[in-house]
């Protein structure tokens, strides 16, 4: 199954995108597998920013003593009432990250346990289909490029 | 690694320009994001130090059209060149499909060079990529400049593996879409295909 196509499925038949002003799914290298942003420009920025800043947490953390494992981190930068706030889950051994954008909250507590709730339901949401895209990979997507096709990807301006 | 939305015909891309502090990585995608129309590209995210060099990397997602109805989005990266700064250049690695090695062609910087390009071969090969094979475009940068190193000279000492290399002033914008463009091809080249349709 197309993971992205799922992932939309469960946000948007649920209502769950609207759990925050911007709610951005992505990769653990920063490429997003579905956000509610009307940009997606401003979407892959912030899936970039989010899978570096995650990185460089999970680097320091290897500076802390972890006594157990059972409990899983989640990154939060926020006010009393605007922020950001990151939660990591597993995907056929892959990590990913959905991150909550959100501001002029009343109850910022609230949003940050909804989105803990809502990525324990899309875990198990996706666990229910084969998702082995790796296993299915198979020879090259183009076996070879004209100059022309790469003159027109780049005719937009340079060279 | 590249990633292929068959449902919504997208391909998504990781370039990364590394290189030594102060040789023209971030002037190359700043030079991109000048040269490129507003319906191609994002904001220009830049993380930097008050003095303006590159403290975590540098951002710009491109969308450069569409190949046999494929949608392409490359998102260029560029790594902190300063020393120091090693483990963010291992983080920001992860997961490239292409690299532009942009090395400073003045002659007091050839040290610099070759110890920026030992330490991306030493980091690519700790995350499992086979030198061979990964995407690799070799750029000599700052040929508008005096005091420079010959290009054959370039060549014997930092292209052992003759990967392609191009001549650039990023400054000016010489060389910046010609590097861009072979790195992108030799990008799309290597993606693997075959995902559920």
């Amino acid at each position: 199954m197309n993971l992205n196509l799922l992932v939309e499925k469960f946000f948007n038949e649920n209502d769950y995108n609207r759990i925050a002003d911007k709610l951005v799914v992505m990769r653990h290298d920063g490429i997003n597998v579905y956000s509610n942003c009307e940009d997606q420009f401003e979407a892959s920025s912030i899936g970039a920013l989010v899978a570096g800043l995650w990185q460089a947490a999970e680097s320091l953390s290897s500076l802390l003593k972890k006594n157990d494992e059972f409990f899983e981190f989640r990154l939060g930068f926020d006010t009393s009432s605007e922020g950001l706030y990151v939660l990591p889950f597993t995907i056929m051994k892959s990590t990913y990250y959905v991150c909550a954008i959100y501001s002029e909250s009343n109850n910022p507590a609230k949003l940050k346990r909804n989105l803990r709730l809502l990525k324990d339901s899309l875990e198990v949401f996706l666990s229910e289909f084969s998702l082995d895209e790796e296993a299915n990979r198979k020879g090259y997507l183009f076996n070879e490029i004209s100059d022309s096709e790469m003159d027109n990807l780049f005719s937009f301006g340079g060279v | 690694m590249s990633f292929v939305n068959y449902h919504t015909k997208e391909i998504n891309c990781k370039i990364v320009y590394y290189g030594p502090g102060l040789g023209g990585k971030t002037t190359n995608i700043q030079h991109v994001y000048q040269k490129t129309s507003a319906n191609n590209k994002g904001q220009m995210v830049t993380l930097n130090t008050e003095n303006e060099r590159t403290l975590f990397f540098d951002f710009l997602p491109l969308d450069l059209g569409t190949i046999r109805g494929f949608k392409t989005r490359f998102h260029l990266y560029t790594v902190p060149g300063q020393v120091f700064y090693e483990a963010s250049r291992k983080l920001i690695l992860r997961g490239v499909d292409g690299i532009v090695f942009v090395a400073d062609s003045q002659v007091e910087k050839m040290e610099a060079n070759i110890e920026s390009l030992e330490g991306l071969k030493k980091n690519l090969v700790e995350q499992g990529h086979d030198l061979n094979k990964i995407p690799i475009v070799m750029q000599w940068n700052k040929r508008d400049l005096p005091n420079i190193i010959s290009e054959q000279d370039l060549e014997q000492k930092l292209n052992q593996l003759d990967l392609p290399s191009f001549s650039a002033s990023a400054l000016k914008g010489d060389g910046v879409f010609e590097t861009l463009k072979t790195i992108s091809k030799l990008v799309l080249l290597n993606i693997k295909g075959g995902l559920e349709r």
